[in-house]
């Protein structure tokens, strides 16, 4: 007569999450100046707002799980998000085998721990979208701020190279700017 | 020899109303039915079945190139200078010259003979060139054959229709997983392949029309991302071929495709509003979705630079009556008015704009 068991599995798995995203974006600087001349303006509008050049020619900023990186060449920005965290999870499992023959032990208990490990992984999958989700939105929220910021840069780049063009036009009498509403007048002998 | 009268074998007759079907001359069931059919194979064609091959191809080849805009009169570029006129009256007759080479007759007898699908190793295809009259038949041969899914995929990946330039741009939704690189637009930029892009402009505008609204009907992310990636980088090098041959003016039918789409009320949605669900978690498979789906529109911009780089051609400089030619072209499709409807659409896509979605 064959007699049945009750048998409790349990596995434990830990590891590490990787979630990263990013965003592109085109910085709105108008053609005013050479090409050559705007990249440099660029960068040095960028450096004095704590951006580091990079041994491509670009300049990026990091904040803690952010980078910002900027090509003063295109214009294009980029940012991106990375989050990691290390994840444990521990599943128990309970299964019936009979005593009978043995491979039939063996087969039963070898599927439940299967289907446990099953478990395992769809956990730690639903903690990789969790993850995920929390990097898409650290990433709105970084948008969010950085917009106002980049349109700043954008705008100091466009009265630098204003400037830069009136100078050579012909003598800068007066330069007017409000800083309330951007409104830069410059004034010209030529 | 009266070749009206001349007697045709039974797989000759199937021969001639397979090729007949292939270009469109007969329904495309009967086209389904005899590429199904497998019947044992001749030694060669008799003289009379030659004969009425090469007349059908000829006739049939014009009236594709008539019918797919070569009705139309120039002008046309001949040596950078625009010359009025039809494309084949504008030319040497040696350069207009169609000619189809024995793989054309080769191919035939295989299919009428096998079914693809079933053929054991498949058709061997050919490392001979063929010639330009060649590939445009086995581009239209592909179109037909598109609705004999499984046939088709037996074949796509031979010699004469993967990496055919015609079959690029006549189909290019045929091209699912092509290499764009791997395609030879050059070849496309010399007579008498030349002639025949002048002939088939409208019949591209239409084909490169329909597969930017099917980008449109796309329901899969994935694919959309996949596919509009590739519309891409086949007009890339379309362009970049016609570019470098000085044949820009043979791009006109993409501007026309792009002045359908880029209406003033035209918005992303037109490209991306038949995708299932809110797509991938990522905000950068999103975007890169989104940024794929305007892949065809995008050449615009190809369109533009061109544009701003003919303004600086004086009338003493080289190359100044095509430069005419093309601004005309440009400014006759509304150009500039493209550009601006283009940006304004993709700064919807820019995340740091302020007039993002």
């Amino acid at each position: 007569m064959s007699r049945a068991y009750r048998i409790q599995l349990s596995e434990e798995v830990s590891r590490e999450i990787v979630a990263e995203d990013e965003a592109r974006s085109r910085l709105d600087v108008l053609e005013i100046v050479s090409p050559e001349e705007t990249a440099g303006l660029l960068r040095a509008e960028l450096l004095r707002r704590g951006f580091q050049e990079q041994a491509d020619g670009t300049l990026s900023r990091e904040q803690e799980s952010s980078v910002v990186t900027v090509d003063p060449c295109t214009g294009e920005a980029t940012v991106k998000v990375a989050a990691r965290k290390d994840v444990t999870v521990k599943k128990t499992r309970e299964a019936t085998v009979w005593d009978d023959a043995a491979e039939t032990r063996t087969g039963s208990e070898s599927r439940a721990r299967d289907a446990l490990r099953s478990d395992l992984e769809r956990s730690l999958e639903r903690s990789a979208d969790k993850l995920q989700d929390q990097a898409c939105r650290e990433l709105e929220k970084l948008l969010a701020e950085l917009q106002p910021e980049l349109a700043e840069v954008a705008n100091a780049v466009t009265r630098a190279a204003l400037k830069a063009k009136a100078a050579r036009m012909g003598k800068v009498l007066d330069i007017r700017e409000d800083e309330r509403t951007g409104d830069l007048t410059i004034k010209v002998e030529v | 020899m009266t070749h009206a009268a001349a007697a045709i074998t039974s797989f000759e007759a199937d021969l001639i109303r397979l090729l007949r079907a292939l270009l469109g001359h007969e329904p495309i069931e009967r086209a389904v039915m005899l590429v199904r059919e497998v019947r044992p194979l001749p030694r060669g064609l008799s003289a009379s079945a030659v004969w009425i091959v090469e007349d059908v191809l000829a006739k049939s080849t014009i009236r594709f190139l008539l019918e797919g805009g070569g009705w139309r009169a120039g002008p046309f570029l001949r040596s950078g200078k625009p010359l009025a006129g039809h494309p084949w009256t504008t030319v040497a007759e040696a350069e207009r010259r169609l000619q189809f080479s024995p793989i054309l007759a080769a191919f035939l007898m295989w299919l009428t003979s096998q079914r693809p699908s079933t053929a054991q190793g498949g058709w061997a295809g050919t490392s001979r060139p063929l010639t330009a009259a060649d590939q445009l038949t086995f581009a239209r041969c592909a179109l037909v054959l598109q609705h004999v899914p499984a046939e088709w995929l037996a074949l796509r990946k031979t010699a004469p229709f993967a990496g055919n330039p015609f079959l690029a741009l006549l189909g290019p939704h045929l091209l699912a997983d092509a290499n764009a690189a791997a395609i030879d637009f050059n070849s496309l930029f010399m007579p008498p392949a030349s002639l025949m892009i002048e002939c088939l402009q409208d019949r591209l505008e239409q084909a490169w029309h329909e597969c930017d609204r099917a980008l449109g009907a796309e329901a899969d992310w994935v694919q959309l991302r996949h596919r509009g990636r590739m519309m891409e980088d086949l007009t890339s090098e379309f362009l970049a071929s016609a570019d470098a041959a000085g044949r820009r003016d043979l791009t006109e039918f993409l501007l026309k495709v792009i002045r359908k789409r880029l209406t003033p009320d035209a918005a992303i949605t037109d490209w991306t509003g038949s995708l299932a669900g809110t797509g991938p978690r990522r905000r950068a498979d999103r975007q890169a979705t989104q940024h794929a789906a305007l892949g065809i529109v995008r050449a615009i911009r190809t369109f533009d630079r061109w544009n701003r780089g003919e303004q600086g051609v004086g009338y003493f400089d080289e190359g100044y009556a095509a430069s005419q030619h093309f601004k005309a072209m440009y400014e006759a499709n509304d150009g500039p008015r493209l550009k601006l409807h283009f940006d304004r659409i993709e700064r919807t896509l820019d995340p740091l704009a302020k007039e993002s979605a």
